[in-house]
């Protein structure tokens, strides 16, 4: 194995390149390695790492499946095959859901495979373990599976959005084999492996060459001259106080912003133990982000933009400026502006059916959706809307008018979509999931039911005497002669009138007492809300 | 954005038209929209008059209606809300009174949205310390949809039980008339008066 011994001294981050592969492009001009050393960690080719996108809760999580240099402008370029967590492709979840330290490996043609980023983006190495139960996939025995950060047995399809368990002969391109656990499992950060994997660079040269023109293609996307100095001068940054995540031992230590494309370096805390302080020193930290300025300077693109949104550079006025995962972002906790819905099936020609007639239809075909908890003041249009933003699902809604004796606290409306698919998945997600809607209200939804009006109801209250002879007492009502007359004290009438307008009253009050216990009850836990 | 904005003279219009508007509930449902506008028409000039939609469970077991009158001006309203609530006003049957009050905006199911109004949504992912309360917040609402279930209930029990126990009182009474009224009408009171040398009405 050749080792190219070209040890790159930018400031005080150690860089070393590791084995060389092959060498592609026109001229000649790619070189391709098979591992590095960055920052104290030793990075080969198919391992799983961490890269860190400034206001994800998460790091993002990604096998190297290629790694190369181009010569002249000394640019550092990995290519990465994403992992999805549960979380980003739970609409495509079944039921049985997902582990929590579960991951999807991202598979099949489309946005959101693999994308090419400026090896600086790299936070660290992360211990993901195959546990698919395929033949060729070496099992991993129970301590590291205990020691793993993640785990993966099923594929993500991102064309077709599917979820399988089969992988097959090739992932992205990517043999199995490299798919599957290595013989001897990947350890965590272990920057003793180095040789171990000599054997799987021999003979895999050719396959990468084969695909070099594949490979240089991007490369033209970018600007080719990058100043070498440009970002010298520039003022020091703040040092970003961004917490880590305890698990996957990664504290991120400065923050770089351009154009929106934010990356932020982060050191391993494995060097902390090796360097025997935990600090790192501030040449260090600048030297550092010139690298990440360069990197994002050559690829204003965010370290995993596209990912299943295809329209990322179309402007989205309506949308808040929310690149991944456009139809999917049942989590990604953003807030989001309604969207005006398309008008597609409010045709002006033809008048709507009546809403009575929809909602029967509604229930009996099972499309009808009750939703509770929304602000009473909310109108039919906004609750579509508001279904439009957060399902993408066009439906028909009807507030529920509040009575003498309905919640205050809580509107309700029914909800009448086009499928009973689209209404399963949405009281679906929406019990799953949380959709927060101003001053702290999650949307609660149910089954519609429309209550039939029976044929034996009756008001009460009414009262005759059998032999004064009111049988013709509708036929009256529907000429409308005087019906209407106010009660004279020192009749039964009067009396009985009274001890009606007592249960009102009492009716009133338990109503009050029952919606201000109500009031303080959400009150109470509203508080403990840290965004409201 | 986003929504259907609605100017702010619309919107101005819609809170004048609540301010005339009453409510008033307890009707029977045999009582029709021309009746409740001549019932009401004593008090002012009915411009218009609408029954709510009754979605609620009340329905399969008590047959009432609300309703949305809109009035001339705001001053006839609030005299039809203080005349109905010191007299026990009866439409289309007795001797349960109709009860009105002000009407309120989210009464209306057709209604202008508020102009600039924004409402933000979002997902709250698993892992904010928010998903937990909002978990508990949607279960609270089920739980206060389920016992406000349940006083609805309790009132349509209450109210059929004194609408039965009213009908047991007045055919009582009833009864009481009818043999008073036998008795006057087949002389008997009139023989009973002379027996015990007595003054009867009719003697």
């Amino acid at each position: 194995m050749s080792q190219s011994g070209e040890t790159c001294k930018e400031g005080n981050i150690a860089f070393k390149w590791g084995k060389k592969r092959g060498v592609g492009g026109k001229q000649q001009e790619v070189q391709f390695y098979e591992s590095f050393s960055y920052d104290g960690v030793d990075y080969h080719l198919y391992d799983c790492v961490y890269l860190y996108k400034e206001r994800e809760p998460e790091p993002y999580i990604g096998k190297l499946i290629k790694i190369w240099e181009q010569r002249v402008q000394k640019v550092k370029k990995i290519k990465v095959l994403w992992f999805f967590r549960a979380v980003e492709i739970l609409n495509w979840l079944d039921s049985d859901g997902a582990m929590e330290n579960e991951l999807f490996l991202a598979s099949g043609e489309g946005p959101g495979l693999a994308n090419i980023n400026p090896l600086e983006v790299l936070v660290g190495k992360c211990n993901v373990v195959c546990t698919s139960k395929d033949n060729r996939n070496p099992q991993p025995s129970k301590e590291i599976l205990e020691m793993a950060d993640y785990i993966f047995y099923r594929l993500f399809d991102v064309g077709s959005c599917k979820i399988s368990e089969d992988i097959g002969v090739k992932v992205a391109g990517i043999e199995a084999k490299f798919i599957f656990n290595r013989e001897g499992i990947q350890k965590p950060n272990s920057i003793s492996e180095h040789e171990s994997h000599g054997k799987e660079g021999i003979g895999k040269t050719n396959l990468f060459s084969q695909s070099m023109p594949s490979a240089s293609k991007p490369d033209s996307q970018f600007p080719n001259v990058v100043p070498e100095g440009a970002s010298q001068g520039e003022r020091t940054k703040q040092l970003s106080q961004v917490s880590s995540e305890p698990k996957s031992h990664i504290s991120p230590k400065l923050e770089f912003d351009k154009n929106s494309v934010t990356v932020i370096a982060m050191e391993m805390a494995e060097v902390e133990s090796n360097g025997g302080k935990g600090k790192v020193s501030e040449v260090s930290i600048n030297e550092k982000r010139k690298l990440v300025k360069n990197a994002s300077e050559l690829d204003k693109r965010p370290p995993k933009m596209a990912k299943l949104d295809g329209k990322i550079d179309k402007p989205k006025p309506n949308v808040s400026s929310a690149p991944a995962l456009d139809k999917n972002n049942t989590t990604d906790g953003r807030y989001m502006e309604l969207m005006r819905r398309p008008d597609t099936d409010r045709s002006k020609w033809f008048r709507q059916i009546p809403w009575e007639e929809q909602m029967l239809k509604g229930h009996e075909n099972g499309t009808l959706v009750l939703l509770e908890n929304l602000d009473p003041s909310y109108t039919s249009t906004e609750i579509e809307e508001i279904v439009h933003t957060a399902f993408q699902e066009n439906c028909r809604a009807k507030v529920i008018p509040l009575t003498a004796i309905s919640s205050p606290h809580c509107g309700r409306a029914f909800v009448d979509f086009k499928t009973r698919e689209a209404a399963d998945m949405v009281i679906r997600r929406l019990d799953e999931g949380c959709l927060m809607l101003p001053s702290g209200r999650p949307l609660v939804a149910s089954k519609g039911k429309h209550l039939m009006p029976r044929m034996s109801t009756k008001f009460f209250g009414h009262l005759s005497v059998e032999k004064l002879k009111f049988q013709n007492h509708r036929e009256e009502m529907r000429k409308a002669v005087s019906t209407s007359h106010c009660s004279q004290p020192n009749t039964i009438e009067y009396e009985m009138a009274m001890e009606w307008r007592l249960l009102q009253e009492k009716s009133d009050c338990w109503w009050k007492e029952l919606y201000k216990q109500h009031s303080e009850e959400l009150k109470k836990l509203r508080n403990n809300l840290q965004k409201k | 954005m986003g929504t259907t904005s609605t100017s702010q003279k619309d919107y101005d219009a819609f809170q004048e038209k609540v301010k005339r508007t009453v409510f008033v509930d307890n009707l029977s449902s045999d009582i029709t929209i021309s009746v409740l506008t001549k019932a009401l028409g004593q008090f002012g000039k009915v411009i218009n008059a609408d029954f709510l939609p009754n979605y609620t469970e009340s329905k399969l077991k008590d047959d009432t209606q609300c309703a949305l009158v809109e009035m001339e001006n705001e001053k006839q309203a609030k005299s039809i809300v203080t005349e109905l609530s010191s007299f026990y006003f009866m439409i289309g049957g007795m001797p349960r009174p109709v009860r009105a009050r002000l009407a309120k905006a989210e009464m209306f199911s057709e209604r202008p949205c508020p102009p600039k109004r924004k409402i933000l949504i979002r997902w709250v992912p698993p892992s904010e310390p928010d998903f937990m309360v909002a978990e508990k917040l949607k279960h609270l609402t089920k739980r206060h949809a389920a016992e406000a279930s349940l006083l609805l209930k309790y009132q349509s029990d209450e109210e059929t039980k004194l609408a039965e126990h009213q009908a047991e009182t007045l055919k009582m009474s009833s009864k009481k008339y009818d043999m008073i009224d036998g008795i006057i009408l087949d002389g008997t009171l009139s023989r009973l008066g002379r027996h015990y040398n007595m003054k009867t009405v009719d003697g």
